[in-house]
């Protein structure tokens, strides 16, 4: 019997990370497409499209892993296996395969958003190719991430405003989530880390948003 | 090299000029607090007052120009919008 990877005392504690992260990753996306709107600028569009393509995945993970929460809680009690109720971990697998697929197109999106314009067509052409020979998704996730950690990275140094180090800390928390999801084997605890990690990633672009609307735009006089 | 400024912060700057001028100023006023060269006064000028953002008030003969309501709130959502592009650390 397959042990369950993850902690049955955290199972739908999951997936209502999955789903608060998915609400705050749509209200990201609502303000990027008004930033989009205004702007009508290709790297705001990219922002856009990443954000509600990453809530996608995790609102149908969340569900997924709800479902798979609910049917385990009648069954398990008090040791858990992984085929113990095969229909229900189908349902967790293709929801972790859309979350997957989904996340793959938001962070490629992220990638495009940083990356220099005559570069964008080369992502098209490597990523797949790097998919294919490299199917291991959180590592590839990973990789992708840690570029878009980097850039936000020198966007804060740039800038060195709370709110860019908040957007930096929140990719380092989804790139460290997915470090983490790698090394999930070592322990059930590592899961509940990553997790954690993964909801403080998303509060902290929560915060971004409650600090811009919060500050009132002040004409100053010469 | 300073980058070329986007149309919609040119809109912004022009109408901030014209708040920073007490609501209402001469178009000669927003083409220096602009930085705007004539021509493109006109153009911008034009496309503020059909997008209702700022209307013509006339002093005394001479032409002026006023934010509106609607005006003052693209003010607000350009600035909400510009701090989240920031916080990216994209480009408006």
């Amino acid at each position: 019997m397959t042990q369950l990877l993850v902690p049955f005392s955290f199972l739908g504690i999951d997936a209502a990370i999955y789903l608060v992260s998915a609400i705050i990753g749509f209200a990201v996306a609502y303000y990027a497409f008004r930033l989009h709107s205004f702007s009508e600028n290709r790297s705001h569009y990219y922002l856009y499209m990443g954000f509600t393509a990453i809530s996608i995945g995790l609102l149908l993970l969340s569900v997924a892993t709800f479902y798979a929460f609910i049917n385990l809680k009648v069954l398990c009690t008090q040791e858990c296996y992984a085929n113990m109720l095969d229909p229900a971990f189908d349902i967790w697998d293709f929801g972790y395969w859309l979350y997957y697929l989904a996340s793959i197109i938001a962070y490629g999106f992220f990638a495009l958003m940083y990356m220099p314009k005559r570069k964008e067509r080369k992502l098209f052409f490597i990523l797949p190719v790097w998919f294919v020979a490299f199917p291991y998704f959180h590592l590839l996730s990973f990789f992708m991430v840690s570029y878009v950690v980097f850039r936000s990275f020198i966007s804060y140094r740039t800038n060195k405003s709370l709110k860019s180090m908040l957007v930096f800390a929140a990719f380092l928390a989804i790139g460290i989530f997915h470090l983490l999801s790698l090394l999930n084997i070592f322990g059930k605890a590592v899961y509940v880390i990553a997790h954690i990690i993964l909801l403080l990633g998303f509060l902290s672009l929560l915060a971004v948003l409650l600090k811009i609307n919060k500050s009132q735009p002040v004409v100053k006089k010469r | 090299m300073e980058e070329r400024r986007s149309k919609m912060r040119i809109y912004l700057d022009m109408l901030n000029t014209i708040i920073r001028k007490g609501g209402t100023t001469k178009p000669t006023h927003i083409m220096y607090g602009a930085n705007l060269s004539h021509d493109r006064l006109k153009t911008y000028l034009n496309f503020l007052l059909e997008k209702g953002f700022i209307e013509e008030v006339n002093v005394s003969g001479r032409i002026y120009y006023q934010v509106t309501e609607k005006g003052k709130q693209f003010i607000i959502e350009f600035r909400k919008v510009n701090e989240l592009s920031e916080a990216f650390g994209i480009e408006m």
